[in-house]
């Protein structure tokens, strides 16, 4: 075959991919859960590293943790310049302040794109939860539900919320859109679940629609499907 | 050695420098704090804004026409090729046409397909008659030529039930004769030419919404709508090459996402890399020289678009990337 072409790619910024990972902190995840977890997005940050001609430029990755205060632990920013620190846990489990914090996460990052002149890729909220919202919290789940329903249906971002053993199936299917159903880890699959996660944003990203991105990722072992 | 309490005056004036050194290197780091809060240093490592490259092109005394290099590949993350394209030549006229199919839409490609083959046609037919067909003209034509088009896939998909959105993709549609050169499209892609300097320039702004993916599509045009939907531009020039291509390889041949002129803030360029276009259009002199058969190049081309360099290899979206060159 005749083979005459070469060329290098030109030097671009890439278009940048905001992710808030909305993550529970409360006690009940402690031991093994919050130690596979910490090992999950451990190997997450190192996948998207090593991937520095695609994903490693474009994905921007921020963390919100909830327990029974809500703390942004890492502003959203490339892997490369994240120094990530093990998660710990204590107290109770502020669910619905933390999906909020969240959310304004990302709509800021949006703020920053548009007047910094980036182009950007509809954002990521992906909660991470045990456990049920304490109870002060129960009154506020339908706003929360009715804001991220809009946010989706606005295609403002996508909402994703992942449930580990003893969750609330009920919550999670409340706040969760038709479109990005919620879905449960088998047991505490971490590293399979983010392995999926970044194959799914690289889809999306790329212009496929999130339903199809969702059902298309070849390694779905992490999922230990979601009755009620 | 100085000692900064010794009443000497070599003593005192190198404690009153120390001093100085120290407020200086107490404000140099609040001026690079302002600066990460800034937003400007948080965008990072970014290029900086294209600088215009003349890159000379193989003279072709010998070649007859045009010789081009042409294909569309899957994107590695596609279930299926959704670009097509298509290049003509006519005496002294090279036409090439990239059509995009949308990602999310379930008929796209057979949108893409249709919009390619009847503009073939339509164009081919109107070539064939060797009316003269001015910038003007041109703009005229080739508006009707869209228009005509997405009447089409408008009969196709009530001839198939479907919602017509499903049949969504974008169009690009590059002509160059010997008087000027000229681009007609509806969404992105990016389209340019060689000017008489051997500086390659952009022939199109791309339609793009604030996020990334979106765009129009032949699919909503109307007669209605047409004058905001389709865009032209030309320019009186006699172009040796044209390109044409599909969002999917931009960013590995076009400048796309730079600092701006004062390095303040991110804009798209939209500057055709001299660079990359002055190899290729080099590399395929070469084999216009060497007489390779067209099967053979766009075979090698094809290659070169699903893993030539490493961006293109990682590429998830579909790739078409059509360029032609004359003596």
């Amino acid at each position: 075959m005749y083979e005459p072409f070469k060329a290098e790619a030109v030097e671009n910024y890439a278009q940048k991919c905001c992710v808030a990972l909305v993550l529970d902190t409360s006690t009940s995840m402690s031991g093994p859960r919050i130690e596979q977890l910490n090992a999950g997005i451990q190997s997450f940050i190192e996948e998207i590293n090593a991937d520095q001609a695609n994903l490693g430029q474009k994905l921007e990755i921020g963390i919100v943790t909830f327990d029974s205060a809500v703390t942004r632990l890492c502003e959203p920013k490339l892997t490369q310049s994240m120094e990530f620190k093990p998660l710990t846990t204590a107290g109770l489990t502020k669910m619905v302040d933390g999906v909020q914090e969240g959310i304004k996460m990302v709509r800021q990052r949006k703020e920053w794109y548009k007047g910094t002149g980036q182009k950007y890729y509809r954002p990521w909220v992906i909660m991470i939860t045990d456990g049920d919202p304490d109870t002060d919290q129960l009154g506020l789940l339908p706003g929360l539900a009715a804001e991220i329903h809009a946010g989706m249906d606005n295609k403002e971002f996508c909402f994703l919320a992942i449930g580990v053993e003893g969750v609330s199936k009920g919550v999670l299917q409340q706040l969760s859109h038709p479109e990005i159903p919620p879905r449960m880890l088998d047991g505490l699959k971490f590293g399979a679940f983010f392995r999926w996660l970044s194959a799914t944003i690289a889809d999306v990203a790329k212009g496929e629609s999130v339903s199809d991105a969702i059902k298309k990722s070849s390694d779905q072992s992490w999922d230990g499907g979601f009755k009620i | 050695m100085f000692n900064p309490w010794h009443s000497c005056e070599g003593c005192r004036r190198w404690a009153q420098e120390k001093l100085a050194l120290e407020a200086e290197v107490r404000e140099l780091t609040l001026q690079i704090g302002q600066l990460k809060d800034s937003g400007v240093q948080a965008i990072g490592r970014a290029p900086a804004y294209p600088t215009e490259v003349a890159v000379e092109v193989l003279p072709l005394p010998e070649l007859d026409g045009w010789a081009h290099l042409k294909a569309s590949v899957k994107g590695s993350g596609k279930a299926e090729l959704q670009d097509a394209h298509e290049i003509l030549t006519h005496g002294k006229a090279a036409i090439l046409i990239v059509c995009d199919g949308a990602g999310s839409k379930t008929r796209s490609k057979a949108g893409a397909d249709f919009a390619v083959k009847q503009l073939k046609g339509s164009i081919g037919d109107f070539l064939a008659t060797e009316a003269p067909l001015g910038p003007d003209e041109w703009i005229i034509k080739s508006k009707r030529w869209l228009l005509d088009v997405a009447q089409g896939l408008a009969q196709m998909a009530e001839a198939e039930k479907q919602p017509l959105q499903e049949y969504g993709c974008t169009c690009i549609i590059v002509f160059a004769n010997d008087e000027y050169v000229a681009c007609t499209h509806v969404g992105d892609g990016r389209a340019g030419y060689l000017d008489e300097a051997s500086i390659w320039r952009n022939l199109m702004v791309p339609y793009k919404g604030a996020e990334a993916n979106s765009t129009v599509f032949l699919s909503m045009l109307t007669e209605e709508n047409a004058d905001n939907y389709v865009r032209h531009h030309t320019e009186p020039c006699r172009s040796r090459s044209i390109v044409a291509l599909s969002d999917g390889p931009e960013s590995v041949c076009w400048h796309v996402s730079t600092l701006n002129q004062a390095g303040d803030g991110l804009i798209d360029p939209n500057v055709p890399s001299g660079v990359f276009f002055g190899k290729i259009a080099n590399q395929l002199a070469g084999a216009a020289v060497q007489k390779v058969t067209q099967d053979k190049l766009d075979e090698a081309w094809a290659k070169f678009l699903t893993d030539g360099n490493p961006q293109l290899a990682s590429e998830i979206d579909d790739k078409t990337l059509l360029i032609a060159l004359r003596g």
